[in-house]
């Protein structure tokens, strides 16, 4: 009896353990800034499961309608990671995996460009000559070298110094494919500015409310035409003046 | 004392109940061909995706034998250095979605059929909001939305299984094997020409099968020297000799192992 008692004890353990360690991928949150907050959190604390969690992968592949898709788009790409329709619950986990995709790139350009330069998550050919990787046009990097600035410990001294939301009075979104397509609730577009190593760096995001909460849908700006990869951008680079009137500071 | 040893033995069958439910490996190839079957058959997709190799490639990913090996990268789909554990999860996900995308591209074939995927961009009518599924037959968005209905997949289960030797001696192949094992951590790589038995229907796939220190795990859905198609994994054939011929292949440089 004992014997038996322990395993159910153990049992409870183990599975609790198990949904503890799970949690970041069913946290919504009550605001499109907290879950932006939470996911700089989660980078700087090298908690990158908690990342995707803040993303909207998972609760976006039972929403997705694939007519709506092929209308918008025109077409059948094979090539893009077109989702199976959510008609079906049995294609949920699958299409997670299709979603995570982006999401997971988004979020390893987004380190790439704070940790290795700006600009290097690129989609050129960068090739490898005498051990040395070409990182820009008359800059090559050992691979070791590489490999050693990718530590993720430097991330931790990422800082979040605002959130800006962006409301231009001359252009309305329009997010009726987002909204035919994915099912959200609401549209959120802003920015964060974040000092890492002594530079500060524009970041964008898209993000979602869903009847639950809020997630991020994705990095970059239909509005701003910011990068789409996911990279952070210089705040020196960035061609918009955030402290003019389309740009509202929120945190 | 005695109930504490009965609640670590507990809890280490279940940690490790748990963790094989969850990453599977399997004592032979076939193990893993037929567990990957029965998890479609059941429309359980994410099981069949636990039966493929994206987790332990992620853990065992080496960078620079990787950069090496390849001479180049592409930094906007770069695998970050998993010698950083940190990095793992996000390598993971990039793996699983090029498992996803197999498996996306097997149900397709199956439920929509194979000239649907041809690579290319197929045109959706927008007037009449219909699309070409092959050169004879064009459908309404909302029907092949219905042809995508799961239910089209129940049952799939793997009838024969058949190993490709051709490449199993060559040396040159053997070496390009154990060259691309040391980026990802397998030391064994075999091909399979599968048929499975769909709801009457025979069907016929190729299978790449990695064996990793802790078992074996399915690597892909398409067999590069079996020369498969990337977006017809698995298709409905004639029969299994039909399979072979369809790929160019002698039925004499397989052997059945069930």
């Amino acid at each position: 009896m004992n014997a038996l008692f322990s395993f159910f004890v153990a049992a409870t353990l183990v599975f609790s353990y198990g949904s503890i360690e799970q949690a970041p991928r069913d946290a919504f949150f009550a605001t499109p800034e907290a879950a932006v907050e939470a996911f700089a959190e989660c980078v700087a604390d090298a908690d990158f499961e908690g990342a995707l969690g803040c993303m909207s992968a998972s609760v976006g592949a039972e929403a997705y309608d694939m007519a709506e898709m092929m209308e918008w788009i025109q077409g059948y790409v094979i090539t893009l990671d077109m989702p199976l329709p959510s008609d079906y619950a049995a294609y949920d986990g699958l299409n997670e995996a299709l979603a995570l995709r982006g999401d997971a790139e988004g979020i390893a350009a987004f380190i790439s460009s704070l940790l290795i330069r700006p600009g290097f998550p690129d989609v050129a050919m960068h090739d490898l000559r005498d051990g040395a990787l070409e990182i820009e046009d008359g800059e090559a990097m050992p691979v070791d070298e590489l490999i050693a600035r990718y530590d993720p410990s430097r991330l931790a001294g990422l800082e979040l110094k605002g959130i800006y939301r962006y409301e231009p009075e001359d252009a309305a979104p329009d997010y009726a494919r987002f909204y035919a397509i994915y099912g959200p609730e609401e549209v959120w577009e802003g920015l964060c500015v974040y000092e890492f190593e002594g530079s500060e760096y524009v970041h964008a995001y898209i993000a979602f409310r869903y009847p639950e909460g809020w997630r991020i849908f994705d990095f970059g700006s239909t509005l701003l035409r910011a990068p789409l990869f996911g990279a952070a951008v210089p705040l020196g680079e960035f061609q918009y003046d955030l402290s003019g009137p389309d740009f509202v500071r929120v945190q | 004392m005695k109930r504490l040893f009965s609640v670590l033995v507990a809890a280490a069958l279940l940690m490790s109940f748990a963790l094989a439910e969850g990453d599977p490996f399997f004592a032979t190839p076939e193990e893993a061909i037929v567990a990957f079957a029965d998890c479609v058959g059941n429309l359980d997709f994410s099981g069949a995706l636990d039966c493929m190799d994206a987790q332990v490639k992620a853990e065992n990913y080496d960078m620079a034998l990787n950069v090496a090996r390849l001479g180049a990268i592409v930094p906007a789909t770069l695998t970050l250095p998993s010698q950083y554990g940190a990095y793992v999860s996000l390598n993971a996900e990039l793996f699983r979605n090029g498992h996803a995308r197999n498996l996306y591209f097997a149900i397709t074939s199956l439920l929509i059929g194979p000239e649907f995927q041809t690579g290319q961009v197929i045109q959706v009518d927008r007037e009449k909001s219909e699309v070409a599924i092959s050169p004879t037959e064009t459908v309404a968005l909302d029907e092949l939305v219905a042809r995508y209905d799961p239910e089209g997949l129940r049952g799939l289960a793997v009838r024969e299984i058949y190993r490709y030797d051709k490449f199993r001696q060559n040396e040159k192949h053997q070496s390009n094997i154990q060259r691309q094992g040391l980026d990802y951590g397998f030391d064994a790589v075999e091909d399979y020409l599968v048929l499975y038995d769909l709801q009457g229907d025979t069907c016929a796939g190729t299978m790449m099968v990695a064996h990793y220190e802790q078992g074996w795990k399915i690597t892909s859905l398409n067999s590069a020297v079996m020369g498969a198609s990337p977006f017809t994994p698995i298709a409905r054939v004639p029969d299994g000799a039909a399979a072979a011929k369809g790929l160019g292949l002698d039925p004499s440089e397989f052997t059945k192992v069930r």
